[in-house]
């Protein structure tokens, strides 16, 4: 899928004293086939730019492109093609355990399916899947969402997502207070999920987490596009201006280099890569 | 030295059949610097919230300077400790960062006329000053935060709990508020700081380090002596920190014959 | 969403927000009175209207109440105004006597439209001293002005501190709340939920999505701000100081007089029927 903003700008309370500029003539092309990260501290314009994507917001001027659709504020959506979009973009805000109201686990998962497909007779069939994809098993069918604990809560809704089998997955925070393990675990999860075909928009404070899972960064700062590249690029790079934290690895490495020292960056990736760099240099 | 805190004992559950806490025994000197860490769920913070009596033991005791606390004497820990959460919006109670921090000064009947000055003071310290008029809505999570802190600040407390309190910040507010805690922590060498934390970079700035796994102390030690446990960390679940894992690494490349957890000595040490 | 909520208060520095908001508060009890006083004949009501109308618009001027945002309130009313139109032309109001019209069998009568006129002023009237209020007042200010009034009810055990607690604690989480729901709204909408349209089923449905978590997120906020009310040292039933607290100047005596001498004079020129259309037009009328 391609995603594509064309001078696109936004204002929240547009027309009031309380307005507040949020994007400044953005434009970029976002190709679902790699893991796109977008980066900045909060209040940059992330995450407004990812609302633009599903039309949860409509752009004060310009045009964003998803595929056919058009979200601009010069043509007005039709119900019909706005579900359409929205069922293609599966959209995961922070903490998405927030988002479960049904009784059970398997109807909170088939909800979705049954907004945008009410003919869809393979709704539970679906939904089943997308448990299993997400690793809960059908002794988790009928159990009270509220019963289950924060990490057990956040896979429900992510199944939820997966079950009306998006094109693109949009991730914000995903992994917002999770301690290393069940990152580490939710990360692969969103990577395999990747494989199978499913892009990836994911926005980010965690700089290791870009380091290791995107493919490409996109660094905002004051509403607009500051940076586009290779996270190992980005990264390896001063990136403080942003209000970003440089990864530990190049951290270290900028120290030795100011020692003067000898490292090739784009050979470091991280521990082991930099390691074997210093080892290369003696 | 008599210690602050001492748990004797104490079992915590939420639900009957499912203890949180299991028979923990912990002494906390005055002007340690402690980290709690454990995966999600393991219930460091229970333990942090037991700590200063906002949570009572099922079982066991809690003593505070040497007084054991229940219901009726529990003012005497409040008046002296302090908690900022994980959640910046939920702890904020004032209308204006002014009226937030005054809240616990109100509740300790200290004087109008006194107040002014003290809520001056600890803003400033803190580096809110110029937001005193604020609303909570129009502040960061980061300045949400340093309101919190100067309102307990403000109470010169002896011991503050960081219940994740900078879990939910994006990175430039994470370095800022950890910056003014380790300054805050310098200028009152005497202040018990008790940091609950997801961010193992962060637990290895602390003098001590409690690692919880389902409701059981399973390591207390310095950070570079927990540090080493790489095997119990793992089954734990828990990362080593970065500086950690490259001594580590370097060791085995045989790049360095001992550790060296300072930045810029273990730089030094690689560049000659 | 549109933040122009009735009754935000508006940070401006004017001499009436600086007055005390237990003044306010009687000045604008007082003022409801007096647009509330009944009137005898229609031109005495309109000039009575007209005085009152004159020191309200004063006191929008210097209180920096914009009229347009006024307008924009009564706007929002259109449905009501009609209504109350229709009314009074079918059920005219009683001793109706100038025919102007006939639509079918029903008389249209001049009262009709001078009714709904009437009301239609006072309507405004009130909302004009209700938004100078609290757009000059903070809702905190305010609570505390009403929680001094309630103070004597102490003696008989009424916890005039502890609402005063509880409405202001109210009033800092409604904007955190609102945030919350409109979260909320855009993850269910991601998620297929139409608000608008679909059938009634859907719609239900689709409600529920929103409510239910909201309110797991309310009890979940509600837990951290009793921990956090506890750990600040908060005891409901024990005593506490006051951060903010109202200062009665001179000048607030002032208005107090003005405005009482504004209310007497008022009731007095109602009592004497006072009707300025009639004494400078006796002829025409």
């Amino acid at each position: 899928m391609q995603i594509d903003f064309q001078h696109v700008n936004f204002s929240y309370n547009l027309k009031t004293i309380f307005r507040v500029d949020a994007l400044k003539d953005v434009n970029l092309a976002i190709d679902t086939n790699e893991v796109t990260a977008i980066v900045g501290k909060t209040g940059s314009g992330k995450s407004t730019l990812t609302q633009l994507i599903n039309k949860l917001l409509t752009p004060s001027d310009g045009a964003v492109k998803i595929d056919q659709f058009i979200n601009t504020p010069k043509k007005r959506a039709h119900r019909k093609q706005l579900q359409a979009l929205r069922s293609e973009i599966g959209f995961l805000f922070q903490f998405p355990e927030n988002q479960l109201f049904a009784d059970t686990v398997l109807k909170d998962v088939e909800f979705g399916i049954r907004n945008f497909h009410p003919k869809d007779q393979d709704y539970e069939k679906k939904a089943k899947a997308a448990l299993k994809l997400v690793g809960l098993d059908e002794s988790f069918y009928e159990r009270s969402p509220f019963d289950l604990s924060g990490g057990e809560k956040k896979r429900v809704a992510i199944a939820g997502v997966l079950a009306y089998q998006p094109k693109v997955l949009i991730l914000d925070e995903p992994t917002a207070g999770l301690d290393e393990m069940s990152k580490r675990e939710l990360m692969e999860l969103f990577k395999k999920i990747h494989q199978e075909g499913v892009g990836i928009i994911l926005v980010t404070h965690d700089m290791d987490i870009v380091l290791k899972y995107a493919s490409k960064v996109v660094v905002m700062d004051d509403g607009e596009i500051k940076k586009i590249g290779s996270p190992q690029a980005i990264l390896q790079n001063e990136v403080e201006p942003y209000h970003l934290a440089t990864p530990n690895v190049y951290h270290f490495a900028h120290q030795l280099i100011a020692q003067g020292k000898k490292i090739d960056l784009n050979r470091v990736k991280d521990v082991t890569t930099l390691v074997e760099e210093i080892k290369r240099h003696g | 030295m008599k210690p602050i805190i001492k748990l004797e004992n104490v079992t915590y559950s939420y639900r009957p059949s499912v203890e949180v806490l299991k028979h923990i025994n912990l002494t906390i000197n005055p002007g340690e610097d402690i980290a709690i860490i454990g995966h999600n769920g393991s219930g460091k913070s229970t333990l942090g919230k037991l700590i200063i009596s906002l949570l009572k033991p099922r079982s066991g005791r809690l003593l505070f300077n040497g007084i054991e606390i229940n219901h009726k004497n529990d003012n005497l820990i409040r008046a002296k400790t302090g908690i900022v959460f994980q959640n910046p919006d939920n702890q904020f109670v004032g209308v204006s960062v002014a009226d937030d921090i005054a809240f616990g000064l109100e509740n300790q009947c200290v004087p109008h006329e006194k107040m002014e000055e003290i809520i001056k003071t600890y803003a400033e310290k803190v580096g809110v000053l110029d937001l005193l008029n604020k609303a909570p809505e129009n502040l960061s999570g980061g300045q949400k935060q340093r309101v919190a802190l100067a309102g307990i600040l403000a109470m010169l407390p002896d011991l503050i709990v960081f219940d994740e309190a900078l879990a939910m910040l994006d990175p430039k507010g994470k370095q800022e508020i950890s910056e003014l805690i380790n300054a805050i922590k310098q200028e009152h060498p005497r202040l018990t700081i008790i940091r609950i934390t997801h961010d193992l970079d962060e637990a290895f700035h602390s003098q001590r380090v409690i690692v919880l796994d389902y409701g059981e102390i399973v390591l207390d030690d310095t950070p570079a002596k927990v540090f080493q446990e790489e095997a119990t960390l793992k089954r734990l679940g828990l990362k080593t920190p970065f500086i950690v894992e490259l001594n580590n690494a370097l060791m085995k490349a045989g790049l360095i014959k001992e550790h060296e957890y300072q930045p810029h000595k273990l730089v030094e040490k690689l560049c000659k | 969403m549109d933040k122009r909520i009735l009754g935000k208060y508006v940070p401006y520095d004017t001499v009436i927000h600086r007055l005390d908001p237990r003044l306010k508060i009687m000045a604008m009890i007082m003022l409801m009175v007096s647009i509330f006083l009944s009137y005898g004949s229609w031109t005495m009501m309109f000039t009575l209207s007209g005085i009152n109308l004159v020191v309200i618009v004063a006191l929008m001027f210097i209180s920096k109440v914009r009229i347009r945002d006024l307008i924009w309130q009564l706007k929002s009313l259109y449905i009501l105004i009609i209504l109350l139109m229709i009314i009074n032309i079918f059920l005219p109001p009683a001793h109706s006597v100038h025919i102007i019209g006939k639509i079918g069998n029903l008389n249209i009568y001049a009262e009709s439209f001078l009714q709904t006129g009437k009301i239609i002023i006072r309507l405004m009237e009130m909302l004009a001293v209700a938004m100078i209020l609290t757009s000059s007042t903070t809702p905190q200010q305010l609570t505390q002005g009403f929680s001094w009034f309630t103070r004597p009810l102490k003696k008989i055990k009424f916890p005039s501190e502890e609402i005063a607690m509880t409405i202001s604690l109210a009033l800092r989480f409604i904007p955190t709340l609102l945030e919350e729901t409109e979260r909320l709204y855009k993850a269910q909408s991601s998620r297929g939920v139409d608000f608008k349209h679909g059938s009634l089923m859907m719609k239900i449905k689709g409600i529920t999505s929103l409510i239910v978590p909201l309110f797991v997120a309310s009890f979940a906020m509600s837990d951290d701000l009793a921990f956090a009310l506890e750990a600040r040292g908060y005891n409901p039933r024990g005593t506490r100081t006051n951060y903010r607290e109202l200062h009665w100047s001179t000048k607030d005596t002032i208005c107090l007089i003005l405005v009482t001498l504004f209310m007497t004079g008022f009731i007095t020129l109602t009592a004497m029927k006072f009707d300025f259309i009639k004494l400078i037009f006796p002829l025409v009328w």
